[in-house]
């Protein structure tokens, strides 16, 4: 059988009769795999600005039949992550797994509370230009979330914890408040002065 | 002179309301309640008291390596749970048959282990191991585990104090390997594969939502004259098939050369593909040719001068 994708179409220009063409479209190569991680969207890569984590994502090739090579990339966040692995091709091995490594680093002036999305891509990488297959692609999301010190991520508000702003404004209105009814009652003390007077 | 009455009344009010407060929930009240005006009689109590029943004091694991995620499907990941039984009356009154440990998330198919092995005994301690299967589709997320065990008496004790984390995996794999179209003409129209569907099966623990399994398509060009192809643009994908939904543009998804194209509502569900009904952990795929153009000649036509078409997750 060829080993290529192919369709052939013999065309015998005949008008009123039907042309047959057989086409077979052989596809000689394809490749499962699976990427995992210790990060999705309910439990995000947590980090602070300013601050370098390396973490690890998993390659595995235990459902396929033959060995695979992978093309890895970060597609999206890149500004943020780089796989800092030697090479970006990876050879995986039937019934194996391999650990790849990202290098996630924070600007200092990224805000506590924001969300990121790092985006890393693998695709099985096929061999000789004249072959064709089926090529598998995974994107591998790993959500991002910005953290204080203390592993906190309310958006500050001025520079200071949601919990201190909030108290601070009903303290200073709880203020105006007393402020307005001790202006009241001494109003009404000057008045009643005045009338007895 | 009457602000200073309403003040000064205000404040009292709001003291006697803070004693009150603090009263009723210091419990000071509580006794009123058991005031009833019943005389007091004399009563006869059995008490039934138990010695030594057990107390599982840990439950740890061994071999727990799964927070970066399962081995992908058909395979299942084992995983060894440990518990500590302890007895003050000595470990003799412990059922040993019935130490068993679970694993359980919201939303998730209970995994159990109703035989654990007695590993060791030492003194008034136990030691057993469990084994639990856990499936490919076995969601992401942290996981409770339960410990328990009877003693001769059946007295029933539990410890839910221990959890791990499952990450997440994203995989999957297709099949069969070819497609063929028997015959066609040139200039004909709404061509279907003959042997498809291509089945996509999800082998991990993360579903694939509607537009996430996507399609990059190249050109067939003519081995012999490549300035005519297939091309990638009269190609259409779908999820369905039956009175040509694959070649319609209602239920199909026309390929792009070179650009992404999400195949219209094809998904893949997280869970037990081996069902094979198309729809568990599992997407149909269906091809057509929707245009053969009429320049078309009598010539082989692949990817040969292009790259390969892609499926990929996301």
């Amino acid at each position: 059988m060829d080993n290529k994708n192919t369709m052939r179409i013999n065309k015998k220009p005949k008008i009123g009769i039907a042309i047959l063409i057989g086409i077979v479209l052989f596809i000689n190569s394809v490749f499962a795999f699976a990427v995992s991680s210790a990060y999705w969207q309910d439990n995000p890569l947590k980090i602070m600005p300013g601050e370098t984590k390396e973490i690890k994502i998993v390659l595995q090739n235990m459902a396929g039949t033959e060995n695979i090579t992978l093309k890895g990339k970060i597609s999206e966040g890149d500004d943020i992550a780089k796989i800092i692995d030697s090479n970006d091709i990876y050879e995986i091995p039937l019934g194996t797994k391999k650990e790849i490594n990202i290098k996630v680093t924070i600007p200092e002036d990224y805000k506590v509370g924001e969300n990121y999305t790092i985006k890393a891509s693998f695709t099985t990488v096929t061999m000789g230009g004249g072959s064709f297959g089926f090529g598998s692609s995974i994107d591998k999301t790993i959500p991002i979330l910005i953290v204080n010190s203390k592993g906190e991520f309310k958006k500050e508000i001025f520079g200071m914890a949601p919990a201190v702003f909030y108290s601070i404004i009903i303290i200073l209105a709880l203020l105006i408040v007393l402020i307005i009814i001790f202006l009241i009652i001494r109003r009404r003390k000057n008045n009643q002065k005045f009338k007895r007077r | 002179m009457r602000e200073r009455k309403i003040g000064v009344s205000a404040i009292i009010l709001m003291v006697i309301i803070i004693i009150i407060t603090i009263l009723i929930y210091g419990g000071s009240f509580d006794k009123l309640k058991k005031i009833t005006g019943y005389a007091s009689t004399t009563q006869t109590v059995g008490l039934n008291i138990t010695v030594g029943v057990p107390i599982i004091t840990t439950v740890y694991n061994n071999s727990i390596n799964v927070v970066s995620g399962l081995t992908e499907g058909n395979s299942d990941t084992n995983i060894t749970l440990n518990f500590t039984v302890y007895n003050t009356a000595g470990t003799g009154l412990i059922n040993h048959t019935t130490a068993q440990i679970n694993v359980t998330r919201s939303g998730q198919a209970v995994r159990i282990n109703t035989s654990c092995q007695r590993l060791a005994t030492a003194s008034n301690y136990v030691n057993y191991t469990c084994l639990v299967k856990l499936w490919w589709w076995d969601g992401a997320g942290v996981w409770n585990v339960t410990a328990s065990i009877k003693d001769n008496n059946s007295n029933f004790v539990q410890n839910g104090s221990s959890t791990f984390s499952l990450g997440a995996t994203t995989g999957f794999v297709l099949g069969p390997t070819n497609l063929t179209w028997s015959s066609i003409g040139s200039g004909a129209i709404n061509q279907t594969a003959t042997n498809d569907p291509i089945i996509l099966n999800n082998t991990g623990n993360v579903g694939i939502t509607s537009e996430n399994i996507l399609i990059n398509a190249t050109n067939l060009r003519g081995e012999t004259t490549n300035t005519i192809a297939l091309w990638a643009e009269n190609f259409s994908v779908g999820f369905a098939t039956g009175t040509n939904a694959e070649c319609s543009l209602s239920t199909s998804t026309i390929m792009n050369r070179t650009v992404w194209a999400a195949i219209n509502i094809a998904n893949l569900t997280a869970g037990n593909f081996t069902e094979n009904n198309n729809y568990t952990g599992q997407e149909a795929l269906y091809f057509c040719l929707r245009l053969a153009g009429s320049e078309l000649t009598s010539q082989a036509y692949s990817t040969s001068n292009e790259s390969t078409w892609t499926i990929k997750i996301q």
